[in-house]
C-alpha cells in the first residue's frame, strides 16, 4: 500500500508543456494580425527555419504541420515497394504510420542495445538486404546512434539513414549537431517536448534535392525548386505555431536548467533504491537530460519489472509510460534488446509545470513500490 | 491610376497599379481582442492542444451552425478529407469518383487514402459533377463518390444523393467553398455521409490552418474521432490512425472568425456588388453571378473570359499579375492532366479541358476594398479597348 501524503500529479499532464507568459504570446499574435500573414510559409516560419539551421548545423530545415506528417513526407520520397528497416522497439505512432499509410513498403526490424538504449549496430547491419532503401533510427531519450558510422556503411549501398531525433535537439555527437548527421532527421515540436511549437515539426537535411522535394510536397509557398514528387500534402506550419516556437526557443536555457534541477531532485530522492538506475543519454558529447527521466529497473533487486512499476505508478496517479511498442515485424523472433528495454525501462514524469514537491512525491511513490515487495 | 497607353501597363515596363499585392484569398481578420479572450481560456486551462475546451466548443458551434449532430475538427481540410476517404470508402473496393476540375490536391488525397481516382466530367453550366456526370464512372470497384461544391454555386446535391443511395455507395461532399450556403433552406453540411470543410486562412473561416467534417451519423462521427492519434495510442487499436489534431490556438482563431461570419459575408457581398457594377457592360468578361437563393457567402469572384475578349485567359492573368492584381486561373490544370505518382484511371475529359482555359479568380477578401475593385475594373476596361494591341505586343515579346 502506497503511503505518501504529497500531492499527486495528474496523469494527463505529462511532458514539458511549457507555457510562455501570456502577454509575450499575445504580442507575437498581434504581429501576425498586423501583417495579416497567417500561414503559407510566412515570415515567422521562414525565420524559424533559419534558426533551426543554426541550431542543428544542417544545411536545410523544413518546418511542417507535425511529426506524423513529417514522417509521411519522408517515406513518400522512397520508391514504392522499397524496404525500410525500423527499430524493433519504437514509439507506437511510427509503427502506425508505416502500417496504416504505407502498405506497399516492405518493413523489417533491427534490435536495440539495452545498455545504451540506442540501436544495436550489428543487428541493423545484418538486416540490410539488396532491396533496402532506408533505415529509420530513433535517437532514444536524448541519446544518439552512431550515425556517421552507419552512413559510412550504408550509403555506398544506396541506403538512406533517417533519424527521429526529437529528444536530442540541441545536442552534438562527435562534434556535429544532431540534425546534421542523418540523411534526414525528424524533430517533433509537439507541446509535450522541451522545444515546442504547440503542434509542429521540422525535417533537417544536408541534401538540397531532398529538401526541395519536401518543400514541393508541403505547400505552394516556400518552394525553392519544384521537384517531382509522388504526392503532395498539406504540410504547412502556421504563423501562430511558429510564433510559439520562437518563444520556446528563447526559453531553452531556462527550461534545460529546470530539467537539470528536477533531475537532481530525483537523484537525491531515489538514492539508494536497490535495482533502480537513473540513466544518462548515450552517444552525445555532453549528456544532458531531455524531457524524460529514464530509469532501468532490475527485477531481481527492485522486486518487480519496469512494466509492473509503471502499472503501479499509474494506479497511484503517476504516468510513467514510455509509449514504446514492438514493431509488428518483431512479434516473433528473437529481440532480446527490445524486450529488455520494454520490460525494464520507466520514464518518470517531469515538466515545466511540476513543482519540486510534486517531483518528490513521484519519487516517494517509486520508493513505496520498492518497499512494498 | 488610369492607364493611358500600353506603355503604362506594368508588364510593358509601366508603374504597377498597386504597391501591395491584391490576393484572391479571403484572409478574414476577426477582432484581435476576441481572439485573445478565447486564447486566454486555453491558457487558464493549461492546455494548448490535444483536444481541449476550445476545440470542443468549436465543434459544438460548427455543428450548430451547419445544423448537424456532429462536427469533428482536424488539423486541415486536406487531412479531414483523407480521414473521410480512408474510413468511409466501401471496403474491398479501390476507385473513388471525383471531378477533375477541382482543388489541385484532391487526387493526392485519394492517393494517400490508398484509393484510385476516376475522374468525371462537370456540367458546363454549373461546373460541378452532377449525377449525370458521375453515372458513367460507376462500376463494381467504386468505393466512394465525392461531390464537390464549386466556388460559385452548389453541387447537384439531390441528384448525387439519389444516385449514391441507389447504388449503395458512400457519398461525401467537399464543401470547402460553401460554408455559408443553403440548399432548399437546409444548411450545407447536412448531406451525404459527411461533408468536409477547411479552416485555412484563405477560406471563409480562418483558423490559421484547420479543417472539419460534419455528419448526421453517430457512427461516422465516432469512426472519424477514432482516427485521431493521441500520445497514448496503442498498436492494439485496429483503426487507421494519424496525427491531425487541431490546436487550441487555431480553434481560438476559428471561433473568433465564427463570431464575425455574418459581418464578413456582408463585406464580401459589398465587394461582389462592386465587381458587378464595375464589370457591367464590359464585353468579353462575364462575372459569374451568385444565386441568392443559395444564401451565398460571396467569398470568391469568378469571371469567364469569353471568345470576344482580345486576350487569352492566361495572358490576361499575366497582365493583371504584373500590376500586383493576383488573379488566378480557375483551375489552371485539371487533375486528370497532371502527372500522378500513384494509381489512377487515365481518361480524356473534353468539357473539363475546355472549361479549364476560360475562368479566372479576381482579387477579393479582407485585403481588397471597393475602391481597389473599381481600379481593377477600370484596368479591365482599358484592356478591353487596347487588348488587340496588347496581344500583339505580348506575342512579339514571346518570339524575341
Amino acid at each position: 500500500m502506497m503511503n505518501h501524503t504529497s500531492p499527486r500529479m495528474p496523469t494527463s499532464r505529462k511532458g514539458m508543456t511549457y507555457m510562455p507568459g501570456f502577454e509575450a504570446l499575445v504580442q507575437s499574435m498581434r504581429g501576425i494580425f498586423e501583417r495579416q500573414y497567417y500561414t503559407e510559409h510566412g515570415p515567422l516560419v521562414r525565420q524559424l527555419e533559419q534558426e533551426l539551421i543554426a541550431s542543428t548545423g544542417a544545411a536545410h530545415a523544413v518546418c511542417v504541420t507535425n511529426e506524423f506528417v513529417a514522417l509521411l513526407m519522408l517515406l513518400n520520397t522512397l520508391p514504392d515497394r522499397a524496404e525500410i528497416i525500423v527499430p524493433a522497439l519504437a514509439p507506437a505512432w511510427i509503427h502506425k504510420a508505416l502500417s496504416d499509410w504505407f502498405p506497399s513498403l516492405s518493413i523489417s526490424a533491427y534490435d536495440l542495445d539495452p545498455l545504451t538504449l540506442q540501436l544495436d549496430l550489428q543487428s541493423l547491419l545484418d538486416a540490410v538486404r539488396p532491396n533496402t532503401r532506408a533505415v529509420l533510427v530513433v535517437n532514444n531519450w536524448a541519446g544518439a546512434a552512431p550515425m556517421v558510422a552507419l552512413r559510412r556503411e550504408l550509403e555506398p549501398r544506396g541506403v538512406q539513414v533517417f533519424a527521429e531525433s526529437t529528444s536530442s535537439f540541441g545536442q552534438t555527437s562527435s562534434g556535429q549537431g544532431i540534425g546534421s548527421l542523418g540523411t534526414a532527421e525528424l524533430f517533433s515540436l509537439h507541446h509535450s517536448n522541451v522545444f515546442s511549437a504547440i503542434e509542429g515539426a521540422f525535417i533537417s537535411t544536408n541534401d538540397a534535392d531532398l529538401a526541395d522535394a519536401l518543400r514541393t510536397m508541403r505547400s505552394s509557398s516556400g518552394v525553392v525548386r519544384t521537384m517531382p514528387v509522388k504526392k503532395t500534402v498539406n504540410g504547412r506550419m502556421s504563423e501562430a505555431h511558429a510564433a510559439f516556437a520562437h518563444l520556446s526557443l528563447q526559453q531553452q536555457p531556462c527550461l534545460r536548467e529546470l530539467l537539470l534541477k528536477q533531475r537532481k531532485v530525483y537523484v537525491e530522492s531515489l538514492n539508494g533504491i536497490s535495482g533502480l538506475s537513473l540513466l544518462m543519454p548515450w552517444g552525445v558529447d555532453a549528456p544532458a537530460p531531455s524531457g524524460d527521466i529514464v530509469c532501468r529497473i532490475s527485477e531481481s533487486e527492485f522486486g518487480c519489472t519496469g512494466q509492473e512499476l509503471t502499472r503501479r505508478l499509474a494506479t497511484a496517479g503517476y504516468d510513467a509510460r514510455h509509449n514504446m511498442a514492438l514493431s509488428p515485424r518483431a512479434t516473433s523472433g528473437d529481440w532480446p534488446g527490445a524486450h529488455s528495454i520494454l520490460r525494464d525501462t520507466v520514464l518518470l514524469p517531469m515538466g515545466a509545470r511540476y513543482s519540486d514537491q510534486e517531483i518528490n512525491a513521484a519519487a516517494c511513490a517509486v520508493r513505496a513500490v520498492s518497499l512494498s515487495r | 491610376m488610369l492607364k493611358q497607353s500600353l506603355a503604362d501597363l506594368a508588364i510593358f515596363g509601366g508603374a504597377r497599379e498597386f504597391e501591395d499585392p491584391k490576393p484572391i484569398s479571403n484572409l478574414p481578420r476577426p477582432s484581435f481582442e476576441t481572439f485573445c479572450e478565447y486564447l486566454e481560456i486555453a491558457y487558464a486551462n493549461g492546455q494548448l492542444t490535444g483536444g481541449g475546451e476550445l476545440v470542443a466548443r468549436l465543434e459544438r458551434r460548427l455543428a450548430e451552425f451547419h445544423d448537424v449532430e456532429h462536427c469533428v475538427a482536424f488539423s486541415s481540410g486536406f487531412w479531414a478529407l483523407a480521414a473521410v476517404m480512408k474510413t468511409l470508402s466501401r471496403e474491398g473496393r479501390s476507385e473513388i469518383v471525383m471531378p477533375s476540375l477541382t482543388y489541385r490536391r484532391m487526387a493526392d488525397i485519394a492517393g494517400w487514402a490508398g484509393l484510385k481516382p476516376r475522374f468525371c466530367e462537370v456540367d458546363p453550366a454549373t461546373m460541378t459533377n452532377t449525377a449525370t456526370c458521375v453515372l458513367p464512372c460507376l462500376n463494381d470497384d467504386t468505393a466512394m463518390i465525392v461531390g464537390v461544391h464549386p466556388i460559385n454555386g452548389l453541387a447537384d446535391i439531390g441528384g448525387l444523393v439519389e444516385l449514391a443511395s441507389a447504388r449503395g455507395l458512400p457519398l461525401v461532399f467537399d464543401s470547402v467553398e460553401s460554408v455559408y450556403e443553403c440548399f432548399h433552406g437546409e444548411r450545407i453540411g447536412r448531406f451525404g455521409r459527411a461533408e468536409v470543410f477547411s479552416l485555412g486562412a484563405s477560406k471563409l473561416l480562418n483558423g490559421f490552418e484547420g479543417g472539419y467534417v460534419t455528419t448526421r451519423s453517430d457512427e461516422v462521427a465516432e469512426s472519424l474521432r477514432q482516427t485521431l492519434l493521441t500520445p497514448t495510442t496503442s498498436l492494439a487499436e485496429g483503426s487507421v490512425k494519424f496525427n491531425a489534431i487541431l490546436s487550441e490556438v487555431h480553434a481560438a482563431m476559428a471561433l473568433a472568425c465564427l463570431d464575425d461570419i455574418d459581418s464578413q459575408v456582408i463585406r464580401n457581398k459589398g465587394r461582389y456588388f462592386a465587381y458587378k457594377s464595375g464589370l457591367r457592360g464590359l464585353r468579353g468578361v462575364r462575372l459569374l453571378e451568385f444565386d441568392e437563393s443559395d444564401r451565398p457567402g460571396y467569398k470568391n469572384i469568378i469571371v469567364e473570359v469569353m471568345p470576344e475578349w482580345p486576350l487569352s485567359r492566361d495572358d490576361t492573368i499575366a497582365v493583371l499579375n504584373a500590376e500586383m492584381i493576383l488573379a488566378r486561373a480557375y483551375y489552371p490544370q485539371p487533375l486528370h492532366a497532371r502527372k500522378m505518382g500513384f494509381p489512377h484511371i487515365p481518361c480524356s475529359l473534353p468539357t473539363t479541358e475546355r472549361l479549364a482555359t476560360r475562368f479566372a479568380l479576381l482579387p477579393c477578401g479582407e485585403l481588397v476594398t471597393p475602391a481597389d475593385i473599381s481600379r481593377i475594373c477600370d484596368l479591365l476596361q482599358f484592356l478591353s479597348k487596347n487588348g488587340e494591341a496588347a496581344k500583339d505586343r505580348l506575342a512579339k515579346r514571346q518570339t524575341t
